[in-house]
């Protein structure tokens, strides 16, 4: 729903919905992403707190972030994210190379993942093009992703996809019907980010 | 009386270019006169010097005096002409006031193959300009173009559009070595063959530090423009016109071929960011000949891409031929790099000047780069610098990108040859004056894996200023301030010193670390 509302919130610019994921923000790291690229002075501090906090997790022998009891694949989407936003935005993109590197095991170690797709889409959404060889790898990535759980689409794989459609990973024409199954307020995650990658080409 | 010489370097249907043979570097202190039909055409200092409003298909005799040197006569026959289309009578006004984009565009897109575009004196305002194959563009004396700062009327070139069989993909825009979105340029050729932009004019990119200088490292919207912009272009000559006040690079030709720029004059304030002067990016066969640079950032910068560019396509630039140009206030007067990753080959720089550049020959290379940064085959001959804070400087930990100053990057220690490593080869310096040094005389630091194969300089002399300035003679971590230092050569295959002096440095005339022959005769 947090995904949903941050979608919804990026169409529509309603400041209620701004309102409703300021509140959850201290429990989700995906509406303080979103918030820092909104106010980014109000937020900095808690971004480089949970960059904090996500720099001093274990990693496991494919160098992936990993936690004690937690579903890693729901770990790397929770994080994985806000990483690749501290790195841009505050930390001049040092950490790129792990990054990316994470992105491939990632894939590598669950290549049939919705989620994981998922991820790989939510980074895109916040890597800069500047270190542009490692931007067309996360772009690959998510070819390779799709290519496996397009089999079985369901709204997490419409969300990403129309995500990855937006950032130009995906050649949009190409996936129109595919996305328009998912067109459909009842899948809001979906429906807001393809409403999104529709207003695409206006100029800011 | 004491014979000269000259060629004829470029004929149009309406003007000539002289180049004086063995008149040194650039210019000489008295002044020579040409005469054409026995009447005087131009008098300047310059070994390249141009004629202009001469008539198409028309023989015309054409001497050099200087007080004490003349040449012979020589009969040369401007090219044809078919038309001419005078951007007036497309309606363009030139009253400073009225956009003429439109009608300059209009007669641009008319113009017959033999024909000539026309853009009489006047003050046009424009917004972009497209060329197309087969013109002449002609600016005549008193023509300028003023390019608007409104970026929301810039055409935006994306920088890749996917193929729809998505397997291949189309580049148009491009940004420091990467394909991303930028705004075309004020003056933009996009797969064009055998144009030529000629003329006294003026193009002005009317740039400010509160229009495109402003907050030059942020994206708006795209990329800042080029005041020209040339992709995949061929057969392009740029010549005689001034170019001012561009809101990034200047000139810019990219993974284009045969190109000349002839007596050009390059300006922007001093201070102004990235506004290199010609920057030539993945081109083979180019000329840049009698061409004056005074600028904010390097005069020439001869780039490849960064890795992706570099690996995907490997063109590097190639064949390049710098000669009789001035190069003054910019960072490097000849940079190569840092964006090279297809590779440099065959440059060869000579007969010119340098002055008061951070630099003379910089080559900024980095760990990353790629296995096809290849810079190989480098000649500087007869160059004369003055007051150039450091002459030679090769640095191959130039920290540059987000992570420039990474360990990776800047470590100094021996790390593994691998895809990302780059490589340097032979650069040769002969018939070289430095006065006036500041930082350093020369400063070349290899990497310690992938040594600089080797650096040879055969009469070559270093002095320095009495006041000197104190500077980093390279942008890389650990390299400090500076002042009268010496010759430093770090992690070179070969070294070869023949009739060089060093005088007047403070320390040691020349520092070695990890060179592996080193010969001084």
């Amino acid at each position: 729903m947090i995904r949903a509302k941050i979608e919804e919130y990026r169409v529509t610019k309603d400041n209620k919905v701004l309102d409703e994921l300021k509140e959850v923000a201290k429990t989700s790291k995906a509406a303080l992403a979103l918030l820092y690229t909104v106010e980014p002075e109000t937020y900095k501090e808690a971004l480089t707190e949970a960059a904090k906090e996500i720099s001093a997790l274990d990693r496991d022998a494919e160098g992936l972030f990993t936690a004690n009891g937690v579903n890693q694949e729901e770990l790397l989407l929770d994080v994985m994210p806000l990483y690749a936003l501290y790195e841009t935005k505050c930390n001049k993109k040092e950490n790129y190379i792990d990054l990316a590197e994470q992105c491939k095991a990632a894939v590598k170690k669950y290549p049939d993942s919705k989620v994981i797709f998922s991820m790989l889409a939510e980074v895109l959404e916040y890597f800069s093009e500047e270190i542009y060889e490692l931007y067309r790898t996360v772009q690959r990535l998510l070819w390779e992703q799709y290519v496996a759980v397009s089999v079985n689409p369901d709204e997490t794989v419409a969300y990403a996809l129309a995500k990855a459609c937006f950032y130009k990973a995906f050649l949009m024409e190409k996936y129109e019907d595919d996305l328009a199954v998912f067109a459909d307020e009842k899948y809001p995650a979906a429906y807001y980010a393809i409403k999104r990658l529709e207003k695409r080409f206006e100029r800011n | 009386m004491k014979k000269l010489e000259f060629d004829i370097i470029l004929k149009t249907a309406r003007s000539l270019v002289l180049e004086l043979k063995d008149c040194g570097c650039y210019s000489t202190e008295e002044e020579h006169v040409v005469y054409v039909n026995g009447e005087e055409a131009e008098r300047s200092n310059k070994n390249v010097v141009s004629v202009f409003d001469l008539k198409p298909a028309t023989a015309y005799e054409v001497q050099v005096k200087f007080a004490d040197k003349e040449s012979d006569v020589v009969t040369v026959c401007t090219e044809n002409e078919f038309v001419t289309l005078n951007v007036k009578e497309f309606g363009a006004k030139g009253d400073n006031e009225t956009d003429d984009t439109l009608f300059i565009q209009c007669a641009i897109n008319a113009c017959p193959k033999g024909g000539r575009v026309y853009i009489p004196a006047g003050n046009y305002r424009i917004t972009t300009l497209f060329l197309k194959s087969n013109l002449v563009l002609e600016l005549a004396k008193g023509a300028t173009l003023y390019a608007t700062t409104d970026r929301s009327k810039f055409p935006i070139l994306p920088g890749v559009i996917t193929s729809y069989d998505e397997q291949d993909e189309y580049n148009l825009g491009t940004w420091e070595g990467n394909p991303i979105d930028c705004f075309a340029g004020i003056i933009t050729g996009i797969n064009v063959e055998n144009v030529i932009i000629t003329g006294q004019g003026v193009i002005d990119g009317c740039s400010s530090y509160e229009t495109w200088w402003a907050d030059p490292k942020t994206r708006k919207i795209a990329w800042r423009p080029r005041l020209v912009f040339l992709n995949h272009c061929n057969n392009v000559i740029l010549h005689g016109v001034q170019f001012q006040n561009s809101p990034s690079w200047n000139l810019h030709p990219y993974f284009s071929d045969n190109l000349k720029f002839i007596d050009l004059k390059v300006l922007n304030p001093k201070d102004s960011p990235n506004t290199d002067g010609l920057d030539p990016e993945s081109c083979k066969n180019v000329e840049i000949i009698g061409v004056y640079f005074s600028l904010g950032d390097d005069c020439i910068a001869i780039k490849s891409g960064k890795i992706y560019m570099g690996a995907k396509h490997k063109k590097p630039s190639e064949n390049l031929m710098i000669r009789q140009c001035c190069m003054r206030d910019g960072h490097g007067s000849i940079t190569i790099g840092s964006e090279m990753a297809g590779g440099v080959k065959n440059l060869i720089v000579k007969d010119c000047k340098f002055l008061h550049t951070d630099r003379g020959l910089r080559i900024k290379t980095r760990r990353g780069r790629g296995k096809d940064a290849i810079i190989d085959g480098v000649l500087f001959e007869n160059i004369e610098m003055d007051h150039v804070m450091t002459p030679v400087v090769i640095n191959a930990f130039y920290f540059c990108d987000p992570d420039g100053h990474s360990q990776y990057v800047q470590s100094k220690e021996y790390f593994p040859v691998d895809d990302r490593t780059p490589f340097l080869g032979e650069l040769n310096f002969r018939n070289i004056k430095a006065t006036n040094c500041h930082a350093a005389a020369a400063y070349m630091f290899g990497l310690p894996e992938q040594k600089i194969k080797k650096v040879g300089f055969e009469n070559v002399s270093f002095t320095y200023a009495e006041n000197p300035k104190a500077g980093v003679p390279a942008m890389m971590d650990g390299a400090d301030k500076t002042t009268k230092s010496g010759m430093l050569a770090k992690n070179l295959e070969e070294l070869e010193l023949k009739n060089v002096t060093i005088t007047g440095q403070d320390g040691e005339e020349i520092t070695l670390d990890g060179v592996d022959k080193f010969t001084r005769e």
